[in-house]
């Protein structure tokens, strides 16, 4: 019977777990038509990600701009002109900074809190509960936060450019003797629309990421409480690796 | 087998066995449930009891043997028949699995309109139906969250949103345990009369021998032999024919008494012996 199995058998047998893992993004896809049904739900999960994490959206990206414009003016060591201190700072922020460092912060916020959410779900048998009532728990848990994670991210992320941006403006000015317009000229030069989009697209894989990531291993757990803490653990050091895997992919494809 | 039986078979369960990596859990268990009557599966804790409710409804495959329910096979069914059979099925979890991010009367009405697209007017009858069927008072529960419930009324609701789907077949996962003995007692009141009001073929799984005599028609006994061997069918039949069995089964007399030595019930009908000066045949408490 063992030998007799084939290849994709003994593949499913022996990586259950990540098959069923990489199975449940289809069924995620397959059900964003439903989710207009159900708007409300999504509607409460875009709320959850992109206004409640609101202070702390600003105050991570005003952190963010401060500290890239003391490195940058640091790394620039007088060799080269304050003028291009602005260029370097929105390039660096737009297209690497504001996706990557939202994504981060977001993992340790959601894809924790939906894992814990969801695996205690699991743990005490709502999930079986909403299989057994013929509820689609994939269809109802999955597919709005997913949505919102895809939707609200770019959002967080043009919210991080503008606050990050400011931050850095304020610091330049008042810490390191670059005028307001310089730095606005400076911005301006080599600035590409370009640039933002791939940001965007970023912050969008990265919402995916977040929220898929929380939801399945939420949905995966077992053995009670301490099945929860190794899910919650687990989806934010797997949303961490990911986040950086795919800004390596995006970059590669689009740059 | 006689056609009439035949048709009267609503769960047939054909030598089912499960085991997660080296353990057994199950071994061979084979049995019908009937239509309209309440069949309790008794056994220790750990003898996989409700593993056995899991495979009926199909949360979980098993690794030999086949359930059929209405003659269709549940392991073998697609996605979309498995859908439809669960359909025709309940479940009340031990730990009720109500929805705590939702209100009771959301509890309720949440699967009738997402699964059963039923329309509003006739969910908010079932909703009051339900509730006043377990004995609840809708308008003192339906705004309430399940964590503000007692466990008795928790245990109460996830039994009227299970009843608000009218299956056919309900199943039970120990819905005494952890409660009190009146709250108990209430609980299998409202499960015996799901089965004369509705007419529901029920599956009751519980270690609680009082509810098991309340409740049963009939009663299956599972144990182990041995840690290493799965848990099989030790008896079957009513609650009457259990008292008789039991005198034969060290382990099941030990069971349903609730002393944890088998070898002490032999000791006590000694003590009774030299009380009494009476003579008992210990042989018919040894198998």
């Amino acid at each position: 019977m063992e030998n007799s199995s084939s290849f994709w058998v003994r593949f499913y047998k022996n990586y259950e777990r990540l098959v069923e893992g990489i199975y449940h993004i289809y069924e995620t896809i397959v059900n964003i038509p439903l989710i207009f049904k159900n708007i409300n739900i999504t509607i409460k999960y875009m709320y959850e990600i992109g206004v409640e994490t609101f202070p702390l959206v600003v105050f991570t990206s005003i952190f963010v701009g401060i500290i890239t414009a003391l490195q940058a003016n640091y790394q620039f060591d007088d060799l080269v002109p304050k003028i291009f201190l602005g260029t370097a700072i929105l390039k660096a922020i737009v297209t690497e900074l504001a996706p990557v460092i939202m994504a981060l912060v977001m993992s340790s916020r959601y894809a924790s809190a939906t894992a814990a959410e969801l695996g205690t779900m699991a743990v005490s048998e709502q999930i079986n509960a909403m299989i057994v009532l013929g509820l689609n728990p994939i269809r109802f848990l999955f597919t709005p936060r997913i949505v919102a994670g895809i939707i609200m991210f770019p959002v967080i992320t043009i919210l991080s450019d503008v606050f990050s941006y400011l931050g850095a403006m304020a610091t330049s000015v008042f810490f390191l003797n670059v005028p307001a317009y310089i730095f606005i000229e400076g911005s301006k030069k080599f600035f590409f629309v370009f640039d933002v989009v791939v940001g965007l697209i970023k912050a969008a894989v990265f919402g995916f990421i977040v929220t898929y990531v929380g939801c399945i291993f939420g949905y995966m757990t077992k053995n009670g409480a301490k099945g929860v803490g190794e899910s919650t653990m687990n989806a934010v050091v797997w949303a961490d690796i990911l986040i950086l895997i795919f800004d390596f992919i995006v970059a590669w494809l689009l740059f | 087998m006689d056609k009439n039986v035949d048709e009267r078979i609503v769960i047939s369960v054909r030598n089912l066995s499960k085991a997660y990596g080296k353990r057994q859990i199950l071994t061979n268990i084979s049995f019908d449930v009937y239509k309209s009557e309440t069949l309790v599966i008794i056994g220790k804790s750990g003898t996989g009891k409700s593993q056995i409710l899991r495979h009926i409804i199909g949360l979980i495959k098993p690794d030999k043997g086949d359930i059929l329910i209405y003659g269709k096979s549940i392991v073998k069914a697609s996605k979309k028949e498995l859908e439809d059979l669960r359909k025709k099925m309940g479940m009340v979890f031990q730990e009720n699995a109500l929805f705590d991010f939702m209100t009771v009367e959301e509890n309720i009405a949440f699967p009738l309109r997402e699964a059963l697209h039923l329309d509003e007017e006739e969910i908010e009858k079932r909703i009051n139906m339900t509730l006043e069927m377990v004995d609840l008072n809708p308008e003192d529960v339906r705004k309430k969250s399940p964590a503000e419930l007692s466990g008795g009324m928790k245990k109460r609701v996830a039994i009227a949103r299970t009843i608000a789907m009218e299956p056919e077949i309900l199943l039970y996962d120990e819905p005494t345990t952890g409660l009190d003995p009146v709250t108990s007692d209430k609980i299998n009141t409202i499960i015996r009369s799901m089965q004369t009001k509705l007419n529901v073929t029920s599956i009751v799984v519980t270690h609680d021998m009082k509810s098991a005599n309340k409740i049963a028609d009939r009663i299956i006994y599972i144990d182990k032999t041995s840690e290493d061997t799965g848990a099989k069918i030790m008896f079957i039949g009513t609650p009457e024919t259990l008292a008789i069995e039991a005198d034969k089964n060290l382990r099941l007399k030990a069971f349903i008494e609730g002393v944890y030595d088998p070898e002490a019930i032999v000791l006590k009908k000694k003590e009774y012996e030299e009380k009494y000066s009476e003579k008992i045949d210990l042989d018919v408490f040894k198998k």
